[in-house]
């Protein structure tokens, strides 16, 4: 369960004394102008974008600064940053004086910074961001906190059941859109290329966290829950979220070969050898699976296509019932104000800009989920996506604790 | 404590109660 962040009470500590900093100096005459907070003319807004956007969508980017630039004069300094080890440069950022206006951030990443006080409070604002209304709730919640909203979502992306079409097709079997299905197909297919002994009718690794909770709160369960007295307690022992591990434990055991330390890290170039018939993973991974690094330690040598080529689709997590698929955990990305920022109403407006309606759908066309249900149809009716949207209009999320990094 | 109940070498209340100990001391630290 070990994510990226590393919580720090000293660097939440100077978060929260750089917010209290931020807002004073911004009220004693900063740079926006009493009369016209949006007149940009003269000004740099500072943006921090994760490199997807650089390589999957740039032109949305670009869309979105020249409206923003003809709207408010102000120019825009898009800066991309990787996602290996990003969050040292962003804690190391935020402590000293010289900030981005608007930062990208990893939904799971929010709560470290939205529980330390490092973003500006826009909730007086969020009605005038589009979809408001109907925000993800896996984006919008870790920006959340006692009723305030610090961050907007941006897109989002849902894990799906990939599987190989010309293995079911051999078998005689459709893609499962029940667990009993699932178990009654992944039984099958064990049976009938079990001679094999590399093949995983599902290839599940013991410690796909991401896995485990769409059982667990698919079967009602949760990881944990916060009582009124805001004392949280750990829920994994209730009877539905052992239900809900007992059903990830039975793939994994029965179906699943392999080494039972690995995580979902390398289950693409895995998946993609041709041995599995099943994997649970995310959108994007149904072109991972099929086209992977010729030299994983040389990116400069391309991608050569796999054995499973052309062989996989995808369908949402079966639940217990038909049509009503697993939750999935929805990973995405939200956009906040610095606290520190000198042009926050600035840097408000370019989020408004840059998650308006019109750019989320440049996001759609590019394969991506956008940040709202209301979307969500669009989204599904872009070809070889309809799974992964459907998958997110049923999410769930680690719970929102300042503490959750730790665990 | 996943990789555990998978390889059986912990039954899945037992694993369970485990973390959940450890998930609520680590939510609730100040």
């Amino acid at each position: 369960m070990k994510r990226r962040i590393a919580v720090a009470a000293a660097l939440a500590a100077t978060l929260i004394g750089a917010a209290a900093c931020g807002s004073s100096s911004n009220k004693a005459g900063g740079t926006p102008t009493a009369a016209n907070p949006l007149d940009g003319k003269g000004k740099t807004l500072t943006v921090w974008l994760m490199v997807d956007a650089q390589s999957g969508w740039p032109q949305a980017v670009a869309d979105a600064n020249a409206k923003f630039t003809k709207d408010t004069g102000a120019q825009v300094n898009v800066q991309y940053q990787q996602w290996t080890n990003h969050l040292a440069k962003v804690d190391t950022t935020l402590a000293g004086n010289q900030v981005p206006d608007v930062m990208e951030l990893g939904n799971t990443e929010e709560p470290k910074y939205v529980f330390g006080g490092a973003f500006a409070d826009l909730s007086s604002q969020v009605s005038s961001f589009d979809n408001s209304s109907s925000w993800l709730s896996g984006l919008s919640g870790p920006c959340q906190t006692d009723g305030k909203t610090f961050c907007v979502p941006y897109y989002a992306g849902a894990r799906v059941l990939i599987y190989r079409t010309d293995l079911f097709t051999a078998a005689g079997l459709k893609p499962p859109t029940t667990y009993d299905e699932l178990i009654s197909d992944a039984t099958t297919l064990q049976a009938k290329y079990g001679k094999d002994p590399k093949f995983s009718a599902f290839y599940m690794p013991s410690r796909y966290w991401y896995a485990a909770g769409a059982f667990i709160y698919g079967a009602g369960g949760k990881i944990a829950d916060k009582g009124a007295d805001g004392k949280w307690t750990g829920t994994l022992e209730s009877q539905q979220s052992e239900a809900g591990l007992t059903q990830f434990a039975t793939i994994a055991q029965k179906f699943s070969k392999g080494d039972p330390t690995k995580t979902e890290a390398d289950q693409d170039a895995i998946f993609s050898q041709g041995h599995s018939a099943m994997l649970y993973g995310n959108g994007w991974e149904l072109g991972a699976v099929q086209s992977q690094p010729k030299d994983p330690n040389d990116p400069t040598k391309g991608n050569v296509d796999t054995a499973v080529k052309g062989k996989v689709a995808a369908v949402p997590l079966p639940g217990a019932s038909a049509g009503n698929p697993l939750p999935s955990f929805l990973g995405g990305s939200d956009l906040a104000v610095t606290a520190k920022s000198q042009n926050k109403a600035l840097a408000a407006e370019w989020i408004k800009d840059f998650t308006s309606t019109n750019i989320q759908q440049e996001l759609i066309a590019k394969g991506v989920l956008p940040n709202a249900t209301a979307l969500l149809p669009q989204a599904a009716a872009q070809p070889g996506n309809e799974a992964t949207a459907n998958a997110a209009k049923n999410s769930w999320f680690t719970p929102l604790a300042a503490n959750w990094a730790d665990v | 404590m996943l990789q555990n109940i998978v390889t059986k070498k912990q039954t899945v209340d037992a694993a369970a109660k485990a973390a959940d100990a450890q998930i609520t001391t680590i939510l609730n630290k100040s």
